[in-house]
């Protein structure tokens, strides 16, 4: 079980990601950039660039760093630690994998060589609000008209849309209504037919409803066609849920530390409260769901190596549904332990819980993972 | 069930030895009443599987060095060796002597000590109980009263200890004992070996709600002790008593035990009703399924991660007290869940034993509901799950 060069390549990115954060992303920086637009730095986007960090989840076959999901896991984990919000999981993780598994080139490389190098923002525009996380069902439709491609639909949940140059449009193929017949269509933000609305989410992220209305794409747009598109796209879900996954454990981490830290510091009745057994148990029961998610963060880590998907997909949804769990009723748990300075704007600890809530919503929420468990555990019917 | 990640070539044909050894060795009705979750199995069974591990070299020691006559394992084997244990239904091993008296007695035992106790734990001869609770003394253990006091070559002992697992079965008790006085009550406490046997001693059993019959009172009146059954020096009682509990690194969780019991249960959950639902098709009853396989599976890698993985990344001092609370809790979810699982069957009280003699498939009748109430004992034993979340806030977290 031991890696001694994966446990330093995991030590080097944490501590050249805690750096570079502890510096350039304190909690008043961030407040700062959150409430401006695009939403982030957009030089500490180019400094994360130069740093490399677009490459880690792409493969070396088109110049990556390799994609190794223990190490972007790593990675997500330091940026969850620091409430830190940006376009990385949209571009370079979700939209990375699915553009790696196109055969089209040399669109392909293009597309990734901008996103690597360059820190081009693609934001994926596959869900719909109708269908909830249910990929399978979406209504947006593509159909052929003249040679070319025409989009109608509506996306939502487009993260960071407001400054992607392009949009990866997942939709159905016209008169095939429930198969399997999907594409995925690369669209520029300025095609006609394409309107957005960009939003605000509580974390301070930003995402985007997409409307479709007769956007023509040429043929040499389509990323992915037919029976290939659904398993790509859901391999590149799962790569999200696992990083969404080492976000909320860091995120878990460090509202653990402040809060105990708290309680070591606040006076009440004359003694600190870390003295009050009642609360003791509650910071161990915060301490244990800690220490179980990061388990299971790791898991999630290796079953994207792995080789059965079925596998990959159990373990995926398991560690969503308990991490999900466990960070919110954590988040819960430490607004509650700093009483009314938890309900403080100024105080981190309130912010950490709106993040861990909106992240736990993306790309399935726990209620939807527990349920993609439960059907496949009674499939496998042993 | 999850699939957890194997471990190195060389490690996995070990764990298809151990398997297959287990499998062609462990007699059946010892195998049949493991499977019915029995903790109570008579003395006889026990040194009957004792020997035959025995007979492989030191299997029934697996945490002993070759030089003590055990088999000089890895962290890493003795993992293996106690999962296959339980996934394959054999007893687990004898804890008091095997798992603590003989590692103790490596690191705080007199050459002459070593020499008459651990030869006897390793051929089975004779059996330990552990001696620490007392009436007034359960979870506050340094407040203990039972008195030893000098008198020329030996001690007399007065006074009595309870929830003493298997003292029925026993021939010797350990302990921890009140020799003196102190600033603090962990001074002044001593470690001790008394025979059974000795004049004085007066065992006296204690049912549990259940029925079944593990734990008993042990009284002293009068009885002498020679001064060469102290381990240590006077007064290292309460350090050797902590190194003792130490020592019980793996399986206090109870994983791989409460893997098997899930197994069990699945038979249950998967197995076709004529013309009805399967349990598993009820939604409800699948959820909590689910949750304890996640849990459980959360916690079998936390255990491999905190034990066996790589020290520089794990800065964990109290992953024993997490293991034994969430183990245990776990535990208890999966004993209520298969007993509720077994419907009507569940209501019906059958005598512990009639199972494992007359039913193929255990659970058909009674049982389950017995294992239920019998594994309430796990969150309260071994320090209760209250005071290991007092270890952790301490220990691990500093709230004091």
């Amino acid at each position: 079980m031991t890696d001694t060069s994966l446990y330093e390549q995991q030590s080097l990115i944490e501590d050249s990601a805690r750096r570079f954060l502890d510096q350039h992303y304190s909690f008043e920086a961030r407040r700062k950039f959150i409430h401006e637009e695009p939403g982030y730095s957009t030089r500490q986007w180019q400094e994360m660039v130069e740093l490399g960090w677009m490459l880690l989840p792409m493969s070396a076959d088109f110049g990556g760093l390799g994609g190794d999901m223990a190490l972007v896991s790593t990675l997500a984990k330091e940026f969850g630690r620091s409430l830190f919000v940006n376009p990385f999981l949209g571009s370079a993780v979700v939209s990375t994998k699915i553009i790696e598994e196109s055969g089209r080139e040399p669109l392909r490389s293009e597309i990734l060589d901008r996103i690597g190098a360059g820190g081009a923002i693609l934001s994926p525009a596959l869900y719909e609000a109708q269908v909830r996380y249910d990929l399978d069902n979406i209504a947006t439709t593509a159909s052929e008209k003249d040679g070319r491609i025409v989009l109608n639909g509506t996306k939502t949940a487009a993260l960071y849309g407001n400054v992607a140059s392009e949009l990866l449009v997942l939709a159905r193929n016209e008169a095939e209504h429930k198969n399997s017949n999907f594409s995925l269509c690369l669209v520029p933000v300025d095609q006609q037919g394409v309107a957005m609305t960009h939003h605000r989410t509580h974390d301070g992220g930003r995402m985007s409803d997409v409307l479709l209305r007769d956007v023509e794409v040429n043929r040499n747009q389509l990323l992915l066609q037919g029976q290939e598109t659904m398993p790509i796209i859901k391999r590149a879900v799962r790569y999200a849920n696992a990083s969404i996954c080492a976000e909320l454990v860091g995120a878990m981490e460090a509202t653990f530390e402040m809060t105990l830290e708290y309680l070591k510091t606040r006076q009440q009745f004359g003694k600190h409260l870390s003295s009050f057994q009642a609360l003791q148990h509650r910071m161990v029961d915060m301490f244990m769901r800690c220490q179980l998610a990061e388990s299971m963060r790791r898991e999630a880590a290796r079953a994207i190596e792995s080789a059965n998907e079925t596998e990959q997909d159990m373990i995926i949804s398991a560690a969503k549904c308990e991490i999900a769990r466990s960070a919110l009723l954590n988040a819960e748990e430490a607004v509650q332990l700093h009483g009314a300075m938890g309900m403080m704007d100024e105080m981190p600890v309130g912010h950490y819980l709106k993040r861990v809530f909106t992240l736990g919503l993306l790309f399935g929420d726990a209620d939807y993972h527990q349920n993609c468990y439960r059907n496949m555990r009674i499939q496998a019917s042993h | 069930m999850l699939n957890t990640p194997q471990f190195s070539q060389e490690l996995e044909a070990f764990r298809l030895t151990v398997r297959q050894f287990i499998q062609k060795n462990l007699p059946d009705d010892i195998r049949k009443m493991v499977a019915c979750e029995r903790m109570d199995l008579p003395r006889e069974a026990q040194v009957r599987w004792h020997r035959i591990l025995r007979s492989q070299g030191g299997w029934c020691c697996p945490s002993w060095p070759e030089h003590y006559g055990g088999p000089g394992w890895s962290d890493e084997q003795q993992y293996i060796f106690e999962q296959e244990l339980s996934l394959n239904d054999a007893p687990r091993l004898m804890i008091y002597g095997v798992g603590m008296l003989g590692p103790t007695l490596f690191k705080y035992g007199t050459e002459g000590q070593k020499q008459r106790v651990l030869p006897d734990i390793l051929e089975g001869n004779i059996f330990w109980c552990q001696g620490f609770s007392e009436p007034n003394s359960g979870s506050d253990l340094a407040s203990l009263q039972c008195r030893m006091t000098e008198d020329g070559d030996e001690y007399v002992i007065n006074g009595s200890k309870i929830w003493t697992s298997d003292a029925h079965l026993a021939d010797w008790i350990f302990g921890l004992f009140r020799s003196g006085g102190g600033e603090r009550k962990q001074q002044g406490i001593s470690f001790l070996m008394i025979d059974l046997s000795s004049p004085g001693v007066t065992i006296r059993p204690l049912k549990i709600f259940e029925d079944t019959h593990e734990v008993n009172q042990v009284f002293f009146d009068q009885v002498r002790v020679p001064k060469e059954n102290v381990v240590g020096v006077p007064g290292q009682g309460w350090e050797i008593g902590k190194y003792l509990l130490s020592l019980e690194r793996f399986g206090t969780a109870e994983v791989s035990r409460t893997k098997a019991s899930m197994k069990r249960l699945t038979q249950l959950a998967f197995a076709p009703v004529s013309g009805g639902m399967r349990l598993i098709d009820n939604v409800d009853f699948a959820e909590r399924y689910c949750k304890i396989e996640r849990s459980l599976h959360a916690l079998e890698m936390t255990e491999r991660r905190l034990l066996l993985g790589d020290q520089r990344a794990e800065s964990v001092d109290t992953g024993a007290s997490l293991l034994k609370i969430r183990g245990t809790e776990i535990q208890s979810d999966v004993f209520r869940l298969t007993a509720e699982a077994s419907a009507h069957f569940a209501a019906i009280d059958i005598a512990r034993g009639y199972t494992e003699l007359q039913a193929d498939h255990p659970y058909q009748v009674g049982d389950a509901t017995r294992n239920y109430f019998n594994y309430r004992k796990t969150p309260i034993y071994s320090g209760s799950n209250e005071i290991q979340r007092n270890i952790i806030a301490k220990a691990e977290l500093g709230l004091s």
